[in-house]
């Protein structure tokens, strides 16, 4: 035996069979009687004027005793799974924001590459992989899209490019600032995610008066997991 | 519970999409050898008449939702092939000797082919899930694969708890145990994934699930308790299972807990060594004493008035989640279907 090893007692031989039955449809601190016959009385069995009523509430509040704690306990799975994905070091979140900085330009290349290969049927009939349908009807006038509406204020020409991958369907949007590519400019922060009407979110970005010409890129995040889901860049000036 | 609008339209849905399933089951079937030790054993429980009432629920949800039929259509299949593939496996694990209406497939076959052939059907059931990517696209597609890993976890957890149970013979398995047990291996294939799967085609991935938990364990657990009653009280022609057969294998029904704690002590030794016995150390005599003291201790009663107390929990919880909906017969059906439950004899 190591000497970290914990010494352990045996469990001892049962000398009395478990007798718990009296509690299973019963809360724990509820008093509970025996029959005069020695029988357990069955809690949660017919009342003693004969109606189900008390089986059918008891029966009904355990089932949701039970069920709100398995969601609970799936929901903490559930948070778990998302942090242990997406928990990045600062360091990965400061390389991925210069990432999509670096990349927000390239968005927009691809935005228009894209667009050019929607204008020519025989290019798309090329592609292997076959479009998501839509829907034939709906329940949801917004499913399957995620409708954003930009508000911007700027005393000078800008220009916003928001790209939002499908994973965003659904999310509740946020945003970190908006940096520059040259680190010694100040960062956008007047920049708010809110949700607006019928379903769509509400994007408003104000730049202040004094804010230095520079393409400003940030993370678009679901707000509740952290997980990336867009990106976000203004172009102000030039 | 408006039992005499529903239930015809039930039983036309459940035909009718049971039907869609059915055909659409048959072009995964292999039809190629090794057929005598394989695929003949592969394709036999889907081609015996079950209920469907799994694959209907997620084609019906979805169509609630606002999906197509065809875009539900390949998950609903691959419900009814997981389910049948499980099945297979169930009747060797609980030693069943019937399975609607005929031999189970072990009796008919050996075990070791027919663990193989359930093994097989499982991974039988994952190609429509993989092809759903060229119906609903690969976002869809995946998110329902990894519903449907998460829900092959949860039965899996909630057999082993049974079959545990049934290993240990622990007297103290109390009904919020019971009802844990039941969520995990009845309701998450047969009522919550169905709902949850159905719900994302149609509503494209923007819908909250959580409450389709809560729908999906009343009305699985209501259908759970209806067929463990079934089971003692049920006509043998039309259930085709074993009747008693639960009795015989010791398995912990809500009746069984109900009993266990209303016989008088010197009772409840005699019912834990008979509990404790295998099948074949089981007398008939042994369980006739179980049955009778069921019904002498009102433990039948007790069990079905649970489920309709369940089954009022899930037509509230459908209200919270289908009135916003608009009217259609798919709606109507999944209502329905809380009626249906106790209709089936």
């Amino acid at each position: 035996m190591s000497l970290g090893e914990r010494l352990r007692r045996s469990d001892p031989v049962r000398t009395a069979p478990i007798r718990t039955f009296s509690t299973t449809l019963r809360r724990p601190e509820s008093p509970e009687g025996a029959e005069p016959g020695g029988a357990t009385k069955p809690p949660g069995g017919r009342a003693r004027d004969g109606s189900w009523s008390d089986v059918v509430a008891e029966g009904v509040d355990l089932a949701y005793r039970v069920i709100e704690e398995e969601i609970r306990l799936g929901q903490q799975a559930a948070e778990q799974l998302n942090r242990r994905s997406y928990a990045m070091g600062s360091d990965m979140v400061e390389a991925g924001e210069r990432l999509v900085r670096y990349s927000a330009d390239l968005w927009i290349s691809w935005l228009e590459f894209a667009g050019s290969l929607a204008r020519n049927a025989d290019s798309l009939r090329n592609l292997s992989r076959p479009p998501e349908p839509e829907p034939a009807r709906s329940a949801d006038a917004t499913a399957g899209a995620t409708a954003v509406s930009i508000a911007i204020t700027s005393p000078q020409p800008a220009r916003v490019t928001l790209h939002l991958h499908p994973t965003a369907e659904g999310c509740s949007l946020a945003v970190r600032d908006l940096k520059a590519g040259d680190p010694g400019k100040p960062a956008l922060t007047d920049v708010l995610f809110t949700p607006g009407a019928g379903g769509m979110m509400d994007l408003q970005i104000r730049v202040p008066q004094e804010q230095p010409p520079d393409l400003y890129a940030g993370l678009v995040v679901d707000q509740r997991t952290g997980q990336p889901v867009g990106t976000l860049s203004v172009q102000v000036g030039e | 519970m408006n039992e005499p609008v529903t239930t015809p339209l039930v039983a036309e849905t459940l035909r009718e999409y049971g039907s869609l399933t059915r055909d659409a089951i048959a072009r995964y079937l292999p039809s190629r050898e090794p057929r005598r030790y394989l695929y003949d054993l592969v394709a036999d429980y889907p081609q015996r008449s079950g209920k469907m009432m799994r694959p209907s629920l997620c084609i019906a949800t979805a169509r609630a939702f606002g999906a197509r039929l065809d875009d539900a259509l390949g998950t609903a299949v691959a419900i009814e092939l997981l389910h049948n593939a499980l099945l297979i496996h169930d009747d060797i694990e609980d030693e069943s000797t019937e399975r609607r209406g005929r031999p189970t497939l072990h009796v008919l076959h050996g075990v070791p082919l027919a663990i193989n052939a359930g093994d097989t059907l499982t991974l039988v059931s994952l190609r429509p899930l993989i092809e759903n990517v060229n119906t609903i696209g690969p976002r869809l597609a995946f998110r329902i694969l990894e519903e449907a890993e998460h829900m092959a976890r949860e039965s899996a957890e909630g057999q082993a708890l049974e079959l545990g149970w049934r290993r240990d013979n622990p007297m103290d398995v109390d009904a919020a145990a019971y009802l844990r047990m039941v969520l995990k291996k009845t309701c998450w294939l047969a009522t919550i994934f169905p709902s949850r799967v159905g719900a994302l085609i149609g509503a494209r991935g923007r819908v909250d699930l959580e409450p389709f938990v809560r729908f999906g364990f009343f009305v699985g657990t209501a259908f759970q308790i209806q067929d463990d009653l079934l089971n003692l009280v049920g006509e043998p022609q039309r259930y085709g299972k074993e009747i008693e057969g639960d009795l015989w294998e010791g398995k912990r029904t809500l009746m069984l807990i109900h009993l266990m704690r209303a016989l008088a002590p010197d009772e409840q030794a005699r019912l834990s060594a008979m509990l404790s016995c295998s099948r074949e150390e089981r007398a008939a005599e042994q369980v006739r004493w179980v049955r009778q003291q069921m019904e002498a201790h009102g433990s039948i009663e007790y069990a079905r008035q649970v489920a309709h107390g369940l089954a009022g929990a899930a037509l509230h919880e459908y209200s919270l989640l289908y009135g916003h909906l608009p009217d259609s017969r798919d709606k109507q059906f999944i209502e329905g279907l809380v009626t249906w439950v106790f209709e089936r004899t």
